[in-house]
């Protein structure tokens, strides 16, 4: 059944939104995505057809438009609605097949972006499962790694704020599990994504881009390292930054990467020197700051360095990046880094986010 | 062509040519618009959209699967469109009036109606495949209410010639996409000449104009950049992967044209931006510098590259 001419000239209006959000110009897709869901939104369509289909994703789009405007809650409310919508059911003619699949990807990464960090893992097996295909298998199997790293990464910086080192199965404990878990993930994608680019190199780029994730969730886990006091830190985060600026160079070399995301990753070989720095401000003050020297510069720029969404940075550079200020001494500048982060997150995570409140607790210790 | 389908041509191929009136306004969609003609208009062309896509794209030319089921809906749009036009059908509230009917009879007969497609000369128009004209027919009912959504929302609240452009862009590439890439790959076929510039299709080619618009106020500039941006939007199909639904072959060749017009920045961004493109050059070159006076320079570059309000400070 092809979907009427009002429904077609609706989703006219809807493709200018997506742009709108694309284009960062969040206040004119809220008036445009508010009206549409004014007149009904989409959701008068029947289950199962390309209407339905269109309504899910229209109700995930003005979801992102709330958190950007500043109605976190409401857009939050949305997403964990969707998923809810989804769970409840899995096998029904509501969405299945080829949109499912791609659709609970979306998912992951909306859900993972308002820090439902368990929820986003959760949906992302059903995308490694439901995939069809070994490219859509390792799709799905990057994703899940990367889901994983942002829940380590929420679980490492609520240990921050109530500290259980030796605990395993404390916070600190889940998040090495996850980046390790993620590394595994990430091998296989790896794997598979080798073989598909011996065939086709257009594969390239999102080869280079789940190594690089690779070395992310390597670059946390040896973080955790640092956090506990393990032995021989000093090595592994050397192997660490080497990865770091192979994957940053070869995503140089590669057209087909977006442009800033080759910043980024020149920005985490500023994270793994800001780490060494860190590691070794005490024993080895001179090589220390020459870490640091160098790592200034890369993580400031990263920092700096607008992401798609209009955002500054990720949590994780905001946190490298604010912990080298501190260190080196520039409290000032590492306490608006942290103050300018945790409100960043707040908007997508609201207040009792892990990450929010770490960024909130650092800004409140600067300078003490 | 036989006899037959050159009658069936002559009174055909000038109705299929009716894509928009000399009043701008789109011919299908008023007709669609109609409260008689919408339910029946809409199961016609489903079908004939269900034909089309049994029209298969293949090595550049296009496939017919099923000969007979091509036959059958053009003969359901002639009656139809006879029906109409003589028993008044089109009367209906919203329906074009009486005098502008009686335009495109006038039009008709004279054959001096617009045409989808800038024709090379009538007589080659006229010896077209059957199944072409369907593809091109199905193609513009099916595309033309997203167009009139996205447009109006353009006019609505205007906003800078890049965003207008790239929701126009957005809407052509996924109306089909997202429901019949099949149908946007044979009308690519359909639009695609081997030795020559790709014909444009006239629906693309109105609604760009109708964005542009009010950012481009020069006709001729206007004329030139949309024809060659609607040319190029649809070009992009042909280069798609039958199971890919990537924007790679359209959304590059695109912005191109839009810079080169002086439409769109260099700084933009998600992907497309040479600015971010050059950050990541300048800190491989940082990551060299010879001596401090070099560094200093490189931050100072990449400090305004980033959009940032003042150079970068160097670290202590």
């Amino acid at each position: 059944m092809i979907p009427s001419a009002d429904f077609r000239r609706r989703r006219g209006a809807y493709y200018r939104a997506q742009i709108l959000m694309r284009e960062r110009q969040f206040q004119e897709a809220r008036v445009l995505l508010d009206e549409l869901e004014q007149d009904g939104g989409f959701e008068h369509h029947k289950p199962g057809t390309v209407e339905m289909q269109l309504e899910l994703r229209f109700q995930l789009v003005l979801a992102r438009a709330l958190i950007a405007t500043g109605e976190g809650d409401r857009g939050r409310e949305i997403i964990v609605g969707l998923d809810d919508e989804l769970r409840a059911d899995a096998s029904s003619p509501l969405v299945t097949g080829t949109f499912r699949r791609r659709f609970v990807l979306d998912l992951g990464g909306r859900l993972s972006e308002i820090g439902e960090h368990e929820r986003a893992v959760d949906i992302s097996f059903e995308a490694v499962d439901a995939a069809g295909n070994e490219r859509r298998r390792a799709d799905a199997l990057a994703q899940l790694a990367i889901r994983r790293i942002a829940w380590g990464f929420e679980r490492e910086c609520s240990s921050r704020i109530a500290p259980e080192p030796a605990q395993q199965e404390g916070p600190l404990g889940i998040a090495q599990s996850l980046y390790r878990s993620a590394v595994k993930n990430a091998d296989e994608a790896i794997e598979i994504r080798s073989t598909l680019t011996a065939g086709d190199s257009s594969y390239m780029p999102q080869l280079l881009h789940i190594r690089a994730q690779r070395t992310d969730a390597l670059f946390r886990d040896a973080c955790v390292g640092l956090i506990r006091g393990e032995a021989g830190m000093e090595a592994q985060l050397r192997d660490l930054e080497a990865m770091a600026w192979e994957d940053a160079q070869e995503s140089r070399e590669h057209d087909g990467v977006l442009e800033n995301e080759r910043v980024w990753r020149f920005g985490r070989v500023g994270a793994c020197r800001a780490a060494l720095a860190r590691l070794l401000w005490q024993s080895d003050p001179e090589k220390a700051r020459r870490f640091a020297r160098r790592a200034q510069d890369l993580l400031r720029i990263s920092y700096k360095t607008r992401t798609s969404d209009g955002t500054f940075a990720s949590p994780e550079t905001s946190l490298s990046f604010g912990e080298l200020l501190t260190l080196v001494g520039r409290t000032d500048e590492a306490r608006q880094v942290f103050l300018d982060a945790a409100e960043n997150l707040r908007k997508r995570y609201g207040p009792r986010h892990g990450c929010t409140r770490l960024f909130l607790k650092l800004a409140s210790e600067c300078g003490d | 062509l036989t006899a037959s389908n050159r009658a069936l041509d002559s009174a055909e191929v000038s109705i299929f040519n009716r894509y928009l009136s000399d009043e701008k306004t789109l011919l299908w969609s008023e007709l669609a618009q109609s409260h008689q003609l919408e339910p029946e208009y809409a199961t016609l062309m489903e079908r004939i959209i269900n034909v089309s896509l049994s029209i298969v794209p293949e090595r550049g030319r296009l496939v017919v699967e099923d000969a007979d089921g091509v036959d059958q809906p053009v003969a359901v749009v002639r009656k139809a469109l006879k029906d109409g036009l003589e028993e008044g059908e089109l009367k209906g509230d919203g329906a074009p009036s009486a005098a502008t009917i009686a335009r495109w009879r006038a039009e008709a007969a004279r054959q001096e109606l617009v045409t989808p497609i800038e024709p090379p000369t009538r007589k080659k128009w006229e010896g077209w495949p059957r199944e072409r004209w369907l593809v091109a027919l199905a193609a513009e009912w099916f595309f033309v209410p997203h167009a009139q959504g996205v447009l109006a929302t353009c006019r609505y609240r205007q906003s800078t010639p890049l965003v207008d452009v790239r929701s126009a862009l957005h809407t052509i590439w996924f109306s089909f996409l997202d429901v019949y890439p099949q149908l946007g790959r044979a009308l690519a076929v359909v639009l695609h000449r081997p030795d020559d510039e790709p014909l444009v299709f006239a629906p693309f080619e109105k609604l760009l104009d109708a964005v542009l618009e009010p950012h481009v106020l020069d006709t001729a500039e206007r004329a030139e950049l949309t024809k060659a941006l609607a040319r190029t939007a649809s070009a992009g199909f042909l280069e798609m992967e039958p199971d890919q639904q990537a924007l790679r072959p359209f959304v590059r060749p695109c912005l191109k044209l839009l810079r080169e017009a002086g439409l769109a920045p260099e700084k933009v961004p998600v992907g497309e931006s040479s600015a971010e493109e050059r950050v990541s050059e300048l800190i491989y070159q940082l990551e060299t510098a010879a001596d401090d006076a070099e560094r200093q320079r490189l931050l100072l570059i990449i400090g305004r590259l980033i959009d940032h309000p003042g150079p970068l400070e160097a670290p202590s």
